[in-house]
């Protein structure tokens, strides 16, 4: 059996020609592996060749992109390949963009297995993770073999036609490359092909993209939770009688905060609700049951917390973009900060 | 994704749903399950002074879950 071909697409830096002062330096090619391609090679076994090195300057490739990338899928092209690899580029910023911009250039032009791995923070994911596999490294070049070993596993499994799942459980940032739907035939048969092929575990493609979302780090108290000022957030599109701002009950463009100072609990009579994602009937009987500011304050009156923070966040979460939520939660957590907050109670219907 | 920016920000948040796997995916960190997706804080069917102690019990509880310690590596405290 012919061996696969290979490209692998390294910078100055890994290729042995220099640092900072050689990051100028013009794409050139090397027959055979360089650098990080000998164990890229190792790893991927006696069935796979690096036919080719692609070297490039970071400088030359972040700003001359619209040069370097057609003459990058040339060589790809040129070479046959069957797999092309790029990196890793861990945290390194413009190599991280040559890595992702290659890697999603040959992963859609020439519809052949493209990978690369980049650390969470590196420029080059949140711009090309949506287009192509760029599998999770840290962010510590010291980790090489482990990250290579981690992308030959990955590349043997895209060109062998293996089933890749979303990118939280594979191991990749964003949705990857892209999903190519044949409109031609209808929604109910690819749906019908899909479960059929998912049932004999043969490959086959959602046509909706996962969000990958990243994981963050789990805030902690700073105080004893009896001092602590607490604040409730809600979703669930709780609003004053007579929804002045306009509330809408789905696809929301904004949040609000609203004063409940003086507010012992909330009552049925000062409040609606604009959310048409759930049957509100027993939230207007009593708010509390959506925003429980009669238990806070009773929780307060114990000294079991400092305060309650005298205003609300209030929204309604049906069919709001992601992008949306995020604007909101960032408003939000910008006003919390204002109020003097510490933690938060944000209930969702 | 509002619960998981405030988060970025530093405030420890409780959410407090019924959809808790959907709470866990995106990304919050610290989950109650709540009553019922239409009342998070309530039950109905209780008496009013019955349902009254249960709603400062459940809050007390997501409070306390303000309190709690992740371990290393834990990526979310879940309370069902």
């Amino acid at each position: 059996m012919a061996k696969k071909k290979v490209v692998h697409y390294i910078n100055q830096f890994y290729a042995g020609i220099g640092g900072e002062s050689e990051a100028s330096v013009g794409l050139s090619t090397m027959d055979g592996p360089v650098g990080p391609g000998l164990f890229l090679g190792e790893n991927l076994g006696d069935d796979y060749e690096i036919v080719k090195t692609i070297i490039c300057g970071d400088n030359t490739i972040a700003e001359q992109p619209d040069l370097i990338i057609p003459q990058v899928i040339d060589i790809v092209k040129g070479a046959e390949a069957d797999l092309f690899v790029a990196g890793p580029g861990f945290n390194a910023g413009r190599y991280g963009l040559g890595c992702g911009n290659t890697t999603a250039a040959v992963t859609e032009e020439l519809e052949i297995p493209a990978v690369t791995a980049l650390y969470s923070e590196n420029p080059g994911t949140d711009l090309y993770k949506n287009r192509c596999y760029i599998l999770q490294s840290d962010n510590n070049a010291k980790n090489m073999k482990a990250v290579v070993k981690q992308i030959a596993v990955f590349a043997k499994r895209l060109v062998e036609g293996d089933n890749i799942a979303d990118g939280k459980t594979e191991g990749y940032h964003g949705s990857g490359p892209a999903i190519k739907i044949d409109y031609s035939i209808p929604a109910a048969k690819r749906g019908i092909d899909m479960l059929l092929a998912k049932y004999y575990k043969k490959p086959f493609y959602t046509e909706v993209m996962m969000p990958n979302h990243e994981e963050i780090p789990i805030p902690t108290l700073d105080k004893p939770l009896s001092e602590c000022k607490i604040a409730v957030v809600t979703d669930g599109g709780l609003v004053p009688k007579g929804n002045p701002d306009n509330q809408v009950p789905t696809n929301s463009k904004f949040y609000k905060r609203y004063s409940i100072s003086g507010m012992d609990a909330l009552k049925a009579e000062d409040w609606e609700v604009s959310h048409q994602g759930y049957n509100n009937a027993f939230v207007l009987a009593d708010p509390n049951r959506l925003v429980p500011i009669d238990a806070l304050n009773k929780m307060a009156a114990k000294g079991i917390i400092g305060s309650v923070n005298d205003a609300i966040y209030s929204t309604a979460g049906v069919m709001t973009p992601m992008e949306k939520c995020k604007e909101f939660g960032e408003g939000i957590a910008a006003e919390l900060r204002n109020d003097g907050v510490d933690a938060v109670i944000e209930t969702s219907t | 994704m509002i619960t998981k920016e405030i988060q970025r920000a530093g405030f420890p948040v409780v959410q407090v749903t019924n959809l808790t796997k959907i709470a866990e995916g995106i990304g919050a960190n610290r989950i109650l399950k709540g009553n019922s997706v239409l009342h998070v804080f309530g039950d109905p069917a209780l008496p009013a002074a019955s349902e009254q102690s249960y709603r400062e019990k459940r809050v007390e509880k997501a409070l306390h879950m303000l309190e709690l310690m992740p371990e290393d590596g834990q990526r979310a405290l879940i309370e069902e």
